[in-house]
């Protein structure tokens, strides 16, 4: 009866015994405790193991990282996209911009004394500010793209917006639709299209930032099309960025945004595209 | 140390790159180390990695000293790590994480090679293991076994307090044990010990 007790007293000890935690009266209880015991004795032996192998971990093991000090510092260096408001445009920063649209429209009519609408300056402005302060309409994604690249070839592919498609033997599920967050993270395009307008894509919506920051990782999904349906032949492939996630981070209280094209066939290809 | 550090994190305040190139260099692998085991994906680890240090370098201003900077990288580094894997538990992504096996320490000659296989199965195993346990009870285990952190530092981490910790060590450690016991069945090693 009373090894027992003893045996269920000292094995709450084994552990931190086998990670040498233990302090010098408990050491000596635990040993003289294994001398007369082989059940507690193979106990400790086989904690060691794990506590030698999760030690080895801190040692050795783990690959080495990719990224190095030199990208860290241009990150750190390089100028950022937003402000340090939050890059967001909040109600204070449309207000600001109002003003400032404003003062500029009084100025340009003070000193020239030319109609509005003769003054292309002022007409681009005005222009931008309605665009602006214009209420979000149902598809609010567009009216928030901000993102210096042509994006007209979008529109040469064939609308997604279809809630599944079958080509090629495998079926493409859509998975929810993106959210664009108040950061104006970009609505990513999901649909198929060319790997090279995939990457110009990702590239641009992967701008991490300092404040307000706009993060996406994303995956280009490649699948090869057994030439069914596809007018280039067997090479041919269809590319479809699927977005995992997309954060923006202001100071911990990231906000994360989800969607994408989730592939329901035989992927052929993944193509890791992140920090392009 | 500490002196030494808070003079680093006092020039970093001031922008000096050259203090925070420091700090990376102390801390660097450690985190990298951490978001790997946490994330299980090299590339992840990564990104999340270079996010630690730039909302680091960032937050700098912000940091009190109150915690050391270690327990503050990898408080940083933990809630990244959280973020990511809530966005792949909706995305189903699998954990592709693999130990270097062809690292061998330093005495690897002086050792008996079966001794050398033994223990490399077993580091396999528990990491293994450790890559199956819920992300909660791998991360306490981490911190404790691997990053060799006291209580009250990942009660500091962790932001609970240091019962909660060791309560949770105590669940983590019964469950790392129960899966390694199963892991070693599985693959016949069941004749070490109790496993």
């Amino acid at each position: 009866m009373w090894g027992y007790t003893e045996c269920k007293a000292v094995s709450h000890l084994l552990w931190n015994y086998s990670a040498n935690r233990l302090s010098a009266d408990e050491q000596a209880l635990v040993e003289r405790h294994l001398t007369t015991c082989d059940t507690c004795r193979a106990e400790a032996d086989a904690y060691r193991q794990t506590v030698d192998a999760l030690a080895s971990m801190r040692r050795d093991g783990i690959p080495q990282s990719r990224r190095g000090w030199r990208e860290l510092q241009t990150r750190l260096t390089e100028p950022q996209p937003r402000a340090a408001s939050g890059g967001r445009w909040n109600l204070p920063t449309l207000g600001w911009g109002v003003l400032t649209a404003a003062a500029g429209v009084l100025a340009v009519m003070f000193f020239s004394n030319q109609p509005i609408s003769n003054s292309p300056t002022a007409g681009q402005s005005s222009r931008d500010v309605a665009r602006l302060s214009q209420p979000s309409t149902a598809d609010s994604a567009d009216t928030q793209d901000a993102l210096p690249f042509d994006d007209s070839f979008l529109d040469t592919y064939p609308d997604a917006s279809t809630p599944s498609r079958s080509a090629g033997g495998h079926k493409i599920r859509r998975g929810p639709p993106v959210v664009v967050n108040s950061s104006g993270l970009r609505r990513i395009p999901r649909r198929p299209m060319r790997l090279a307008d995939a990457r110009t894509i990702l590239r641009h919506t992967y701008s991490d930032g300092i404040h307000g920051a706009r993060r996406a990782s994303a995956r280009i999904d490649a699948r090869h099309l057994d030439g069914a349906g596809s007018s280039a032949g067997s090479e041919a492939r269809e590319y479809v960025l699927s977005p995992v996630s997309a954060t923006s981070d202001s100071e911990y209280g990231a906000d994360y945004v989800m969607g994408g094209v989730m592939m329901n066939g035989r992927a052929t290809e993944t193509e890791e595209a992140r920090g392009l | 140390m500490q002196g030494t550090e808070d003079q680093l994190v006092a020039r970093c305040r001031a922008g000096d790159l050259d203090a925070f190139a420091q700090i990376y260099a102390q801390y660097e692998r450690q985190v990298y180390r951490y978001a790997f085991h946490l994330l299980g994906h090299r590339d992840d680890a990564d990104d999340v990695k270079q996010e630690t240090f730039v909302k680091a370098f960032l937050a700098m201003p912000g940091f009190r000293s109150e915690a050391s900077l270690q327990t503050w990288l990898l408080k940083i580094c933990g809630n990244l790590c959280r973020d990511r894997m809530k966005s792949w538990d909706k995305r189903k992504v699998q954990y592709d994480a693999r130990l270097e096996q062809d690292t061998l320490p330093g005495d690897a000659f002086a050792e008996d090679p079966m001794h050398i296989v033994a223990r490399s199965q077993m580091t396999e195993t528990v990491f293994l293991a450790l890559q199956g346990m819920p992300a909660a009870q791998r991360e306490i285990i981490l911190l404790h076994e691997v990053e060799d952190l006291s209580y009250e530092e990942i009660a500091n981490v962790l932001g609970c307090s240091r019962t909660s910790v060791k309560l949770r060590i105590f669940r983590a450690r019964r469950c790392l044990k129960e899966r390694v016991a199963s892991l070693m069945k599985a693959k016949g090693m069941d004749d070490v010990g109790i496993y």
